[in-house]
């Protein structure tokens, strides 16, 4: 690449080329693949562009807000849409569309918060399940169907009613609820990787358990668990939205999404926004959250798409 | 001169993928009379391709273009989706490698090859179970009323190779497509399949196209042999005459075979030359 | 003395009404710079030697000893340096998601060795996969590069012993020959001791001095090279054995089928 006319055939020859000459090079060359085949699925590129309007709006939110969140004016109370206050006002006075731009913030604490604990404790109870068997995985597993035959939003309602509601508690109550599915998972996936040839080629060559799990079996499994996370997330996106709405999730007048339905419901029949404006927010930022994880599925993991 | 069960003439087979077009059997021309013909070639040859194309069974991606594609004199060109569909099973059957993916595991092989035969012909349930007993027999099974009532992951390898060939040939077929029918199978296993589909050929009077990379084998099975090589047919000689090859990669390939009792230090490796496939473009 | 000695090595697997025995007394020995042969059919137990060997299976009884010493009273990784292992299917024994540079690293980072990048360098050269194989990834790679990966890892430790199951089965017969070759090669250069398990004769003969013929579990007769070239076969089974794998013939399926 002398010429530097040439750089965007130059940067094409090393992302197609097939002499590859570093690791770099290698790893530029799966992104660059792996991109390609995502933009080719319309959808899930929405999916994705929800998903960091969400980011930003949650990011930027003190800028992009037009009210402050919390401020009432009973004096502007059940206000429609206007010029004014975009997405109108609730029964406070306060404006709808500020709310829902920090509600977002909520809403991505308690996705984030619950992938950081589920994803780690369900891939090492399902890979260790996995890759030792026997009584060892006997235990484990009997344990993750214990956890799984509870229905989740009761489990999380009991949790929220014995410790208290409140927005970290909501995370504890999920996130017990939604380890198990990632553990079996991790835990098929490591099973029909356990007999295979490179695994038994590993154990050869002289490589602990830990070593043949973390460099061996954990790259296999991440992907599909990545998957299943993002496919997760709009689960617990609703059950946040649920345990808020039933008053066990945030708390007054923290604006949470499901907390804002809730409060909105009063006044259905005469101001309509106050309950549809955060609703439609959950509606779309789950089904994002849905349609991005199908997409992340064909690139990362197409054995499992249709 | 018999005349030919099968008659191929300029069979061409492009792909059309997601990377392009890709060329994979290339004017390849052929007949198959009462007799075992066998196609061999290594890994990408096309030699697949050749036997799915005549039963199309080629993925869509697949277009299949031929001078001529005679089955007992008609062509079968014309015909239509649902035609051909009969032609499958009933006139010209297809054996694959390996039974274990072949037969449904859900279903009792007996009633399989009572199925087999009931696709076909407009007879009684019980009629067709006594034909197929009947046939489970002929493919040498002792016992066949206690086979008829086993679960496919029952029987052995070589057995429910046996039980594939008994569902193929229940419509009693003009013609078998064979392909690497007996590579997942033990040489002792093997050699009573391989007899199984020579009476078939000496008896009644089947053509079989033998679909394999055992050089060895085809050598002492078949009567004819075609070599292919990047989707040609490189050469066509006889069987017995195989180690008389002319050209120079079927020549490669039967020297870098080992043999028993013929020390040499090294095999002597194949050079793959690029005219190989030019000549024969031009030459066609 | 004997590099490997096997006594009496017998293995059960599975449990309770399933248990089946897999080997039943199984004792030879090779020496050392022999390619040693296990022939057999599917079920034989001959794979299930080499995974005996290479600590794949721990529960059997009888002894192994390698160099003298025994697989109880050796080393893990002492053992692993010793014994390295090359697997039927090269599409499989790879790790779909490393490069070709950390399959062949793997074993130098279990065993804390230094000079990676050289050691690997030179192990590609010593399988003739030229540097630029070096960044890629298996699915880039054909049946026979990727067997050449598989051996290249076995051999970057330096092993006395390599254990070759069914290593050519899955390759062209063209590509079979030139990995034949390369163990050819490799057994000169680096003084090395194979053991081969295979179920095809013409390799076994290629390959190895003498060899074992196996059934069911047992060792059913030891073989030289000059008794399987004159047909000097002892057993029945072998006999059939040797006779089934040469070429087809009528009247031996006939008569077989008759002995059924």
């Amino acid at each position: 690449m002398t010429e530097t006319g040439n750089s965007a055939t130059g940067w094409r020859d090393y992302l197609n080329s097939d002499t590859v000459s570093s690791t770099r090079q290698a790893t530029a060359q799966r992104v660059y693949w792996g991109l390609r085949a995502f933009i080719g699925n319309p959808l899930a590129v929405f999916g994705l562009v929800v998903i960091l309007v969400m980011i930003a709006a949650a990011i930027l939110a003190p800028v992009i807000a037009t009210h402050e969140p919390n401020v009432q004016d009973l004096n502007r109370a059940l206000q429609p849409p206007s010029g004014a206050n975009w997405l109108g006002t609730d029964e406070l006075g306060r404006d709808i569309y500020s709310r829902i731009v920090y509600g977002s913030r909520i809403s991505i604490y308690i996705v984030i918060l619950v992938s950081v604990i589920v994803a780690p404790v369900g891939l090492l109870v399902g890979m260790a399940a996995g890759y030792f068997g026997g009584w060892v995985d006997r235990v484990l597993m009997r344990i993750t169907d214990i956890f799984l035959s509870f229905p989740s939003l009761i489990l999380a309602l009991a949790f929220a009613a014995a410790l208290g509601p409140g927005i970290e508690n909501a995370v504890i109550a999920i996130s017990l609820t939604a380890w198990p599915s990632i553990a079996r998972l991790a835990r098929a996936e490591t099973l029909t990787m356990r007999a295979s040839d490179f695994i038994a080629a590993a154990q050869v060559s002289g490589a602990s358990a830990f070593r043949i799990l973390r460099r061996h079996i954990l790259p296999i499994c991440v992907p599909s668990v990545i998957v299943r996370i993002t496919l997760n997330m709009a689960g617990v996106l609703l059950t946040a939205a649920g345990l808020g709405f039933l008053g066990l999730g945030a708390q007054p007048p923290t604006p949470e999404w499901g907390a804002m339905t809730s409060a909105g419901r009063r006044f259905m029949i005469d101001s309509w926004w106050v309950v549809t404006m955060p609703g439609l927010a959950i509606l779309v930022v789950a089904l994002a959250f849905n349609l991005f994880g199908d997409g992340l599925r064909d690139v990362l993991d197409p054995r499992q798409s249709r | 001169m018999n005349e030919p069960i099968l008659s191929v003439k300029d069979l061409n087979v492009r792909y059309f993928g997601a990377r392009g077009a890709m060329h994979a059997v290339r004017n390849v021309s052929f007949d198959v009379g009462k007799e075992k013909v066998a196609i061999i070639g290594e890994s990408g040859s096309g030699k697949s391709t050749v036997g799915r194309a005549i039963l199309r069974l080629l993925p869509d991606i697949a277009r299949v273009e031929a001078g001529a594609l005679d089955f007992e004199g008609r062509s079968m060109l014309s015909l239509s989706e649902k035609q051909m569909q009969d032609m499958r099973g009933r006139r010209i059957s297809m054996i694959l490698q390996d039974p274990k993916f072949s037969l449904n595991p859900v279903m009792s092989v007996g009633e399989q090859v009572s199925e087999a035969y009931l696709a076909h012909f407009k007879v009684s349930r019980a009629e067709a179970k006594k034909r197929a007993i009947a046939q489970l027999a002929a493919v040498r099974i002792r016992d066949p009323e206690h086979v008829y009532g086993l679960y496919p992951h029952e029987v052995s390898g070589g057995m429910g190779q046996r039980i594939m060939i008994a569902m193929m040939l229940i419509p009693d077929p003009a013609l078998i497509i064979a392909d690497e029918p007996t590579s997942a199978l033990d040489v002792t296993v093997r050699l009573q399949v391989l007899a199984l589909l020579d009476d078939l050929v000496r008896e009644r009077g089947i053509g079989l196209l033998f679909i394999s990379h055992d050089l060895n084998l085809v050598q002492s099975f078949c009567d004819r042999v075609l070599i292919m090589y990047s989707g040609q047919v490189v050469e066509e000689l006889r069987a017995d005459q195989l180690d008389r090859a002319q050209h120079e990669y079927s020549q490669g390939l039967l020297a870098s075979l080992p043999r028993i009792g013929q020390r040499r230090d090294r095999l002597p490796t194949l050079n793959r030359r690029s005219e190989w496939a030019d000549d024969l473009a031009r030459r066609t | 003395m004997s590099l490997i000695d096997i006594q009496d090595l017998s293995l059960f697997l599975g449990q309770g009404l399933r248990e089946r025995k897999i080997l039943d007394g199984i004792s030879f020995a090779v020496e050392p710079g022999q390619t040693y042969g296990l022939v057999g059919e599917s079920g034989s137990g001959k794979s299930t030697v080499l995974r005996c060997i290479a600590g794949l299976y721990k529960h059997w009884t009888g002894s192994i000893t390698v160099a003298g010493q025994t697989f109880r009273s050796a080393e893990r990784l002492a053992w692993c340096r010793d014994v390295q292992m090359v697997f039927q299917d090269p599409y499989g024994s790879l790790h779909p998601k490393h490069q070709i540079e950390d399959i062949i690293a793997e074993p130098l980072h279990v065993h804390g060795l230094d000079a990676i990048g050289d050691r690997v360098g030179k192990a590609l050269d010593q399988v003739g996969l030229p540097g630029k194989f070096r960044y890629r990834y298996p699915h880039q790679l054909s049946g026979g590069q990727r067997q050449r990966v598989a051996i290249a890892r076995a051999m970057v430790l330096r092993p006395k012993i390599l254990l070759l199951d069914e290593p050519t089965s899955a390759l062209d017969v063209s590509i079979q020959a030139e990995i034949l070759n390369l163990f050819m090669d490799l057994r000169e250069e680096l003084q090395l001791t194979y053991l081969l398990v295979s179920h095809d004769l013409a390799v076994i003969d290629h390959m190895c001095s003498g060899f074992a013929v196996m059934q069911a579990g047992r060792i059913v007769e030891v073989m030289s090279r000059e008794a399987l070239e004159n047909h000097a076969a002892g057993a029945a089974y072998t006999r059939t054995l040797i006779e089934a794998s040469e070429r087809y013939d009528r009247d031996l399926a006939l008569r077989q089928a008759e002995a059924e």
